[in-house]
Formats: structure tokens, sequence, C-alpha cells
């Protein structure tokens, strides 16, 4: 009997307790989106596109001997975009096109239109990171048209278009041209009294002569959750050589004795120390780089003589120089943003003097000092000795 | 029927026990990042409550709160605070109820009407306390060393994500001084470590009996540093402002890993790690109540007290506030100020003052 009770309970408990009342949908039901973007409209309102992965679309070429002669893009998604008043009521719009559950669980990434980053993007990390849907590790782009372009675009490699960006990503995280910000590193920032968020740029480029390819470079730079303006790709380089994150790329110098050489990047690392002296205050970036040479046009032979390193690894360490330069300079007096986030860093190191500037930073940061010291160290010449002639 | 725990049963329920809930919070958000440094100093408070409670029990070794009480105070004013305990253990394993529900609505099932969560939950203690303290003991020893192992794997996997952890964002240390952190911190006297009150029901019941001082305060040291390492990580990784607005730190830390495009999206995985955690808590807290009125009535088993006081823990998780926030704030400000402050702190200590006054008193 005791068996009969306790088994009778375990099928009851199996069969009626199974998962997630009310959010449980089968798999054909499901519209799995893969990437999202959201714009405002002129009349104020918001829009959200969504590519939404398309498992029911017949295999093009497959088995069942249909021709795969037209010229039809192939991609496995779908788009769909609402407007609505918020950007949670859009979701709420969108059922009346779409007669799937939305599931947000796979997005890649997520992309603001121009327009709406201006009007500030509070209520998108808002949305975002609200629900329990999305992930914070998501990243977050920011692009120079609208966001449904970029939802729309289809991709010449991949059959879903979220795929090619977020390889796309992946590859700049180590090459630098672009600064791949998570919702919770924007989160962080923004919830910094000093610090400016900064956001990855795509933009779609012509320069293939008959698709448009995805472009992911640049950033955007914001002040609070306001989009201010964008860097170009040498100015996002020299950004990310501060935080250490150039790990791929070449480097491109041009003198008159060494002639045009460039350097293959190996790896990088940089260390910054604020130092407070009285009424001076002096960021000191240490960035260490180490190379190979990539190409070379100059009549040099390394191997001959090993001082020609040392004089490539001082004309390498000056182009190096020159682009965090060029960074600084955009954020100090174009944007006057702390990009960088080199008000905590004072705040990290110097909490005492930190609360006497605190409420000047945005007049001290312009004016800040900056020392760079690039050391970058060239290792090998690589198959060959000097230039083949 | 007498009930027998080991020492190292007692000391893995000490840790196991505030443990369940605590894990999940950031809980001195003033502090900001030197949170996990209030964690660490109070320790110190932690283990005199400890010595405390052990010292009280050492005058009656074969009671448990809810009898030495009326011994000290007398017969009217203690079984008036023998009673207050229980209900306040029967309180606390409602609380941890709705924590675990709270937790489940807002991170996986946002329709499920709470009480098939509370139902199924509350079975499960119903039937753990229904087997009694020693099964749920070893259970805890179980936990114990897989909670640690799993604490420690999300270390590795942290540190195998490359900028995963930032251990920057616990700069500046000591911002606003010490004094300022121990100010801040001064509720975790009452929890995490003062809900370790309610394993001085259990001190009877540990066969050496010699060595439950020392196994209590390993435990309180062994918890202290299991939840500093827990806030470091909240901190380093999250960042100290998103950690503060988070309102399950724990799950967000656990959803930020990914390894591969094959090893993510471990959040749902690991809220069944938070619900263990939880039942241990209430079970526990449901069994020291049952205990206590066990002993008040002369009932010899608890068992069959287990499934009554099921439900009136269970329609008390319900009933306890109508929404989240009001929940954490009964929580963190008046329960934590009012009811276990008292009963953490002051009345052991003013029971221990009362018996040695009473023994002076009779010497002379």
């Amino acid at each position: 009997m005791k068996r009969f009770i306790s088994i009778f309970i375990l099928v009851m408990i199996t069969i009626f307790t199974t998962g997630c009342m009310g959010t449980k949908e089968e798999l054909d039901k499901l519209g799995v989106a893969v990437a999202i973007g959201y714009d405002i409209t002129s009349e104020g309102k918001y829009m959200l596109t969504a590519q939404i992965l398309n498992p029911q679309k017949d295999p093009s070429g497959g088995m069942m001997g249909k021709k795969a002669g037209s010229q039809q893009k192939a991609t496995d998604v779908v788009v769909f975009n609402a407007i609505g008043d918020s950007i949670s009521d859009c979701k709420g719009q969108l059922s009346t096109k779409l007669g799937k559950e939305l599931n947000y669980g796979h997005i890649d990434f997520v992309v603001v239109g121009k327009s709406l980053a201006e009007s500030g993007i509070a209520m998108v990390l808002d949305a975002v990171s609200r629900g329990y849907k999305m992930r914070p590790d998501i990243p977050l782009l920011v692009t120079k048209g609208n966001a449904f372009d970029i939802i729309r675009a289809t991709s010449v490699q991949e059959k879903v278009p979220a795929n090619e960006i977020s390889n796309l990503l992946r590859l700049q995280s180590g090459f630098g041209f672009t600064n791949i910000v998570s919702i919770l590193d924007f989160a962080n920032s923004l919830s910094s009294k000093t610090k400016s968020p900064v956001i990855g740029v795509v933009n779609l480029s012509k320069n293939t002569d008959a698709d448009e390819t995805f472009e992911v470079a640049g950033t955007a730079v914001f002040k609070k959750d306001k989009l201010i303006g964008f860097m170009d790709m040498k100015e996002t380089r020299g950004m990310q050589w501060i935080d250490g994150k150039v790990k791929f790329g070449y480097i491109t110098t041009l003198s008159r004795d060494e002639g045009k050489t460039t350097f293959e990047i190996i790896s990088s690392s940089s260390k910054i120390k604020p130092s407070i002296k009285t009424d001076s205050y002096t960021m000191l970036i240490n960035v260490k780089e180490e190379s190979n040479i990539g190409e070379m046009t100059g009549k040099l032979d390394p191997m001959k003589d090993p001082e020609i390193m040392n004089k490539l690894e001082i004309s390498q360490e000056n182009v190096i120089t020159n682009e965090i330069k060029l960074a600084v300079n955009v954020a100090q007096k174009k944007y006057y943003a702390d990009i960088f986030g080199f008000g905590e860093m004072i705040h990290r190191d110097y909490p005492k003097e930190w609360t006497n500037i605190e409420g000047q930073w945005k007049d001290i940061f312009p004016n800040l000092n900056i020392e760079i010291k690039v050391i970058s160290s060239l290792k090998r010449p690589g198959f060959i000795s000097k230039p083949i002639e | 029927m007498k009930t027998k725990i080991s020492a190292y049963q007692l000391f893995s329920a000490i840790v196991m026990v505030p443990y369940g809930t605590a894990v999940l919070f950031l809980i001195t958000p003033k502090a900001k990042q030197d949170a996990w440094i209030a964690m660490l100093i109070y320790i110190i408070p932690g283990i005199i409550l400890q010595l405390i409670y052990v010292e009280l029990w050492k005058k009656y070794p074969k009671d448990t709160i809810v009898t030495y009480m009326p011994k000290i105070f007398g017969k009217v004013i203690g079984y008036t605070v023998s009673v207050i305990y229980i209900t306040f253990f029967a309180y606390e394993a409602a609380r941890a109820t709705r924590d675990i529900i709270e937790v489940i609505e807002t991170a996986i099932m946002p329709r499920m009407p709470m009480y098939i969560i509370g139902i199924v939950f509350i079975s499960t203690v119903i039937y753990g306390t229904y087997t009694g303290i020693e099964n749920l003991s070893r259970l805890c020893c179980v936990f114990l060393i897989l909670f640690s192992f799993l604490l420690v794997l999300k270390w590795v996997l942290f540190f195998s994500m490359p900028d995963a952890i930032k251990f920057s964002n616990l700069k500046p240390v000591l911002e606003k001084g010490i004094f300022s952190v121990i100010k801040e911190g001064w509720k975790l006297i009452t929890f995490p470590y003062g809900e370790t009150i309610l394993l001085a029901m259990l001190y009877p019941s540990v066969v050496e009996s010699s060595r439950v001082r020392k196994s209590a305060v390993l435990a309180i040291i062994l918890l202290g540093l299991l939840l500093t390492l827990n806030t470091i990580m909240f901190i380093s990784t999250l960042g100290v402002n998103f950690a503060i607005t988070s309102l399950i730190p724990l799950l967000q830390t656990y959803r930020i890993i990914k390894i591969g495009e094959t090893f993510n999206r471990l959040g749902v995985f690991f809220i069944i790690f938070m619900i263990i955690g939880g039942f241990i808590k209430v079970s526990f807290f449901m069994y020291g109540s049952i205990l206590g009125i066990s002993q008040l009535i002369k009932l010899d088993d608890t068992k069959y007290l287990a499934l009554p006081l099921g439900i009136v823990v269970f329609i008390t998780s319900l009933l306890i506030a109508s929404n989240y926030p009001q929940h954490i704030y009964i929580g963190q400000v008046l329960i934590l100020k009012y009811i276990i402050l008292p009963l953490a702190v002051i009345i052991p200590v003013i029971a221990l003052i009362v018996y040695y006054l009473k023994t002076l008193l009779k010497k002379m």
C-alpha cells in the first residue's frame, strides 16, 4: 500500500508539475530572436526590430532536388518590427504580427539606432537588464543609421546575419578597431559619476560591388546615456592600446631611411598610474607591445646589424604613441568625456584627494597631463632577412 | 526519543543554515566595495555570539533555548520568551520560503502562481523535517562539501574567462575608513551570523558535547570566509554599482559565465543549488520551531508536528508581504532591527547576566 501511494504521488508530481507554467512553448511555436535593434520614430515612439530564426524554410539545394539556381539570398532568418510607446510595449505590439512567442535567450547583440542613442538609451538598458530573459553579457552596439537597417541586412557569408556580426565582434576584441561593450559594462560605466560610456559601432558599408556588408569599426561616445559623437578606427585603437586590449593587427611606419615598414602585433599590455602633485594631476600610461616584422621596403638588413631592430622599435613606438595621443585628444579636447575612466583610477588610488576634486572633475579632465610611455620590442624578422630586390 | 548528531554535523549545519539565503544577496550595500571587509570583520562578533550561546547551554547541558529560558527568567517571562523564539523560528522559515519563491518567480517562472512553487517546495521540507534532524544534518554534511566546491568551481570558471574578474573594482579599499565599514555593517551581526541562534536548539543533541564550542566557532569562521569570497566575487565581476542594483547578484554572476560557445547560460542550472540552500535553511528553522513546540507541550516525537507546522509556514510565506520590495523592506529594516537583534543578541546576553547574578545571590 505504501509503495502504491508513493508511486502514485511520484506519477502525479511528474505529470502535473513539469516546467514553466504559462511560458512553456513548443519549439515550432517559439520565435528565437538572434538579434534585436531599437530605434526611435519621428513621433517619439520606439521601434523594435527583431531578427528571428526561421527553421521552417525548406533547405535550398538540399536532398529534395530543388534547383538552387535562384539568385535569392539564402538566409535562415525573418525580420519583424513593431512600434510601441516604450521598449517593452514594442514586444507587445509585435504579437499582432508575429504568431510566435519571442525568445530572447539566444540574442547575440542589441543594436541601437543613432537617433535613439542621441535621445538617451537608459530606457533600453533598463528594459533589457530588468527582465530575466536577456543576460547581462550581451554586447551593445550603436549604428550611425537606423538599427532597423542593420537587423534587416543580409550577409554574404552566413545564413544568419547576426552570426556574421558576432564573428566580427570576436575578431575585433583582438584587433581593437572597435570597443566591445556588454550591457553589464555599459551599466557600470553609466552608474559611475565621472566615466563616459562608450559603445562599439556597427554600420553597413558598400565596399564590395554587389552587396552591402557589415562593418564593425569605431566607437560611439556617450555622455550619461546620450550619444555625443563617434570616434574613428584609429582613435578607437588608441583607446584600446590604453586598455591593453590590442592583440592582433598591423602597424605601419614611414620614414626616410627605413622606408615603409609594417609590423605585426603579437601582444600588448598596459598599465596606468595616476600621480598627484600639488594642483597637477598626471596619468602615466605605460604600454608594452611585442611585434614581428610583417613587411619592409627599405634597404635594411636587420640580420647584419641588430641595432636596426632597435631603430625600428623606436619608430614603432612613435606610431603607437601618436595613436594614443589621438584618442586622448579626442576625449579631452573634442568631447570632454572621460572615456578611459581616469577619474575612477584616481579615485581608486587616491581616495582622499579624490573627495576634493570629484566635483571639479569636468574642468580637470580636459587639462589632465597625460604621459605616454610605449615600450615596444621587435622580436623576429620572419622568413626573409632583407627586402628582395 | 533522543536525537543524536555528531559535532561535524553541527558544524556543517551552522555553516549551511545562514548560507542558504545569505549567499543570494549583497548584504551590506552601503559599505560599497568594502562589503567584503565588513563581512570579514563581523566574523568576530559572530564568534562572540557563538561563545555566548554555548556558555548558556553549558549551564543547562540537557536543555535547549526553549527549555532553559523558563529556568533562568522564571515561568511567566521565560515561557513568553520561549514562545517568541518558537514563533520566530517558524517566521524565519516562512521568510526563507518566500525568498526562494521570489527567486524562482523573478528568475525563471514569472507566470507560475506562488502557491504552486510554495506547495512543491514546502512538501519537500515537510518530508525532510518529518524524517528528523539526523537526516537533515547528514544532508548538510553532503551539501556543505558540494557548496564549497561550487564556490571554488565558480572562481575557477571566472578565472578562465578573459576580463571577467576585475579586482580593480575592489579599490579603493577602506575609502571612508574602517569605522564607517563597521558602522554600515552592523546588520551582519543579525543576519547572517545571528541566525545561528537556531542551532542552539541542537546543542543538546550533539554526542561529543565537549566539541560543541570548537565546532561552532570554526563553523562561523568558515561561513564568514565563504560569504566573503562570495561578496568579493559579486563586486569584482559585476562591479560595485551593478552588484548593488541587482536584486539577486548571485544569479547575475552565474548568468555572465560564458566559456566558449558551449559552456554558457548556466543561470537556470544553478538555481537548483539556490533552492537546495533554501531547503536546508527552511527545514532547519522549521525543525527548530517543531522541536520547541514539542518540548513546551512535552510531546515525545517531533514527527507529527511537521505537517501542521509546514502548512502554517507555507501560508505565512504567502501572506508575509504583498510584493517583493515590501518583503525585502520588512526583512532588511524591520525584522533585523526589532526582532533578530533582540532575540539573537540581547536576550541571550541578558539571560547570561541574569544567570550569573542568580548564582552570585545564592552564594551570598
